[in-house]
């Protein structure tokens, strides 16, 4: 199996070479290297370096981190789940939901400790539910996750009754509030969950039997991995992941709303697109996902630094995501004839 | 999904906000010898799975009753092809008048059509319906009356057109017509603040994003949600500086709480006064208790039923409306939100009678419901 950039489940035979041999570099081999989403967002970021008067601030990156923070939580738990070869739309529900549950139980005086692991139980529950239609039942991620998705915003907007919820208690905005230097909690905890996604998906038997899942399914039932248990557990992983997401949105609002992350289900989809999954299975990691999170913020924070209209905003934004795919296919192009 | 509609039904009711263009008004007694006679009323509601439009639908019912109307209910669930499902149910069951709030733009005449051809009176709510009596507000009293408000503030506190600048956060995708309220916002408190560029309300536009070099305002889209405010308005922080004072106009209370979170974590809020609409719960604590939220906006949703049961009996006793038959509206300030809530979520009394709707005095409905001063 070729590398394209992109972190894939090594073959038996890769395992076996040992230490990579240096060789000279080739001029493909330099443009492979040279192309792909890295260098897109770098490009991204000079651009508005240039343009945008005050985007290169230091305050304005903590800005642009405590931005993705949320889009990022739901993203790690979504590109496993895109790597194991499914994906799951009801992270709009369950994020919302968890928001809700978190100013809930915060606002009856439960710890947000405690609050915060409640809630992601709620997530790991409704993930578990997802895990079981699909991976039990067989029912197709696509069905089942748009039908969970219902449920869940539905049970956010029964809790709220449709109303925002505000903290009653402000110290339970913890997740929101300042680590160091402008630098949110909620932010710390997306690079340790970063972090810790990278080391389970690169250095793991469970992570290796993910990518070995999402490419080929029934090999890897052969194999003697645990199909149904894997799969299911990729949801109540993304399911944590949504509610947890959903604290820290709500930790940085200091309320819950049922009308939150409507759209993080695409949003981070595209993310882990972005980053050099594949919607087919078995290709992806956290790094091209962080990364694909990072180029999502950064050009939403620098079209309004540059006081774009919101309208253009968004037409310049998928025009900058195509861009981005090409460069990432323009890689696998050059990979693949290398 | 009932998410997507509730999110489309808080643009809807944002389409529903606008200030008090209240002027005073001569309330005649009324006669209700008008409601003697029994009718049937048939609505259709805008979205019974909002919380906020559900009690219009629930009230009218119970309000109807007072005043010897039965009403029946349907659910347009902010849906096209529900709205025209639900006007041919309607004209089947051949009521005295229909009331119709679609919330969906562009259909009216569809709608018209088939009201029009059973040959039944219509109401028009929020959205025009041709040949149906409108019932709406005019979003640009929000923002000018919002202003009113706002500017004595300005003065008192020495913030002038050098040191303060204008945060409009809206929503362009609701529409023109609902963005007014920023755009005369800006332009009423401009007139106020010399020095501050002057512009026409209509010389602004969804499309403009700054005024001014300092600059004087900046019109930001929060999508009259709670987290894309925040996002929005962390975003516009890093260009602010952080010397300028804020004048911080929002549609709703869910934009104006997730761009004051933003405004509390740059610690920003002695510098900054913040205005809400809508008049819910968390805008009403907030107008009460902080003292940077200095206005709020309300519509009176409570109060919408006997208006349109009034409006109704108007139209079937041979009445001529207005083109528009206003919402009772009008800006609190911390020196009238006690005067119109009291100490609670709910209105305990209602801003006086437009001059247009002054038609509505005569049926003798809204003397039944003892909400408005002086009826």
């Amino acid at each position: 199996m070729k590398r394209t950039g992109t972190e894939v489940a090594p073959t038996a035979p890769e395992l076996a070479t040992g230490p990579v041999q240096r060789h000279r570099w080739t001029v493909r081999e330099i443009v492979i290297q040279a192309s792909g989403i890295g260098t897109f967002y770098v490009i991204v970021l000079v651009f508005f370096s240039v343009e945008a008067k005050y985007f290169l601030t230091y305050s304005n990156f903590a800005a642009i981190l405590a931005a993705v923070a949320v889009l990022g939580i739901v993203s790690i738990g979504q590109v496993i789940t895109i790597i194991s070869g499914g994906f799951d739309l009801s992270v709009s529900g369950t994020l919302p939901l968890g928001a809700v549950a978190y100013a809930e139980l915060v606002s009856h005086g439960i710890n947000f400790i405690l609050a915060s692991l409640l809630v992601i139980l709620i997530g790991g529950v409704a993930g578990l539910v997802n895990g079981f239609l699909v991976a039990r039942l067989g029912i197709n991620p696509l069905i089942t996750t748009l039908g969970t998705l219902s449920i869940a915003g539905g049970l956010a907007y029964t809790i709220t009754n449709g109303l925002t919820l505000p903290f009653t208690n402000t110290a339970a905005g913890f997740w929101g509030n300042n680590a160091f230097e402008s630098v949110q909690w909620g932010v710390i905890a997306l690079v340790v969950l970063a972090a810790v996604g990278f080391v389970v998906l690169r250095f793991t038997v469970y992570g290796r039997s993910l990518y070995a899942l999402g490419g080929n399914r029934e090999a890897s039932r052969l194999a003697g991995i645990s199909v149904t248990r894997l799969t299911g557990s990729v949801y109540v992983i993304c399911g944590a992941c949504a509610a947890f997401a959903g604290v820290v949105t709500a930790s940085q609002l200091l309320a819950g709303s049922p009308t939150v992350g409507f759209t993080v289900n695409l949003s981070s989809i595209t993310a882990v697109i972005l980053g050099g999954a594949a919607l087919t299975g078995g290709v992806g990691g956290v790094p091209g996902t962080m990364l694909g999170v990072l180029l999502l913020g950064t050009i939403s924070d620098g079209m309004a630094l540059m006081q774009v209209q919101t309208f253009y905003q968004e037409i310049a934004t998928g025009a900058v995501l195509l861009v981005a795919v090409g460069f990432s296919r323009l890689r696998s192009q050059f990979a693949g004839t290398a | 999904m009932n998410k997507g509609r509730m999110m489309q039904a808080s643009v809807a009711a944002l389409a529903l906000l606008a200030a008090g263009c209240s002027s005073s008004s001569t309330t005649s007694s009324g006669s209700s010898a008008t409601t003697a006679r029994s009718y049937t009323f048939d609505y259709a509601n805008v979205e019974d799975s909002s919380p906020l439009f559900d009690q219009v639908a629930t009230m009218i019912a119970t309000d109807g009753k007072v005043v010897s109307i039965k009403v029946n209910g349907f659910d347009n669930n902010l849906d096209g092809p529900t709205a025209l499902n639900n006007a041919h149910l309607m004209v089947q069951e051949k009521p005295n008048l229909i009331i119709d709030w679609s919330g969906v733009e562009s259909i009216g005449q569809s709608l018209a059509d088939v009201f029009h051809r059973a040959n039944i009176p219509c109401i028009a709510v929020n959205q025009q319906i041709p040949g149906c009596p409108f019932f709406n507000l005019e979003n640009r009293y929000l923002g000018l009356d919002s202003a009113q408000v706002v500017l004595p503030i300005l003065k008192q506190r020495g913030w002038t057109a050098q040191n303060t600048t204008l945060v409009l956060i809206d929503n362009p995708a609701a529409g023109a017509e609902v963005n007014s309220n920023c755009h005369y916002f800006y332009s009423y408190v401009a007139r106020g603040l010399p020095g501050m560029p002057q512009r026409t309300p209509t010389s602004i536009t969804n499309s403009t994003t700054t005024i001014g070099s300092l600059p004087s305002a900046v019109q930001i889209n929060g999508q009259d949600e709670l987290d894309p405010s925040y996002t929005v308005m962390k975003q516009e922080l890093q260009v602010l500086p952080p010397s300028r004072h804020l004048v911080i106009f929002t549609q709703n209370d869910d934009s104006a709480l997730g761009a004051w979170r933003a405004i509390t974590q740059a610690g920003l809020q002695k510098n900054t006064l913040i205005i809400g609409q809508g008049a819910d719960s968390a805008g009403l604590a907030n107008l009460r208790t902080n003292p940077d939220w200095v206005a709020e906006g309300s519509v009176f949703f409570q109060l919408w039923p006997e208006y349109l049961l009034a409006m109704g009996v108007a139209v079937l006793n041979g009445a001529h409306p207005p083109a528009l038959t206003l919402v009772p509206q009008t800006v609190l300030s911390k020196q009238t939100v006690a005067q119109y809530y009291g100490d609670g979520d709910n209105p305990i009394a209602s801003p006086p009678v437009p001059a247009v709707d002054q038609y509505l005095v005569k049926t003798g409905i809204l003397q039944k419901f003892h909400n408005v001063p002086g009826l």
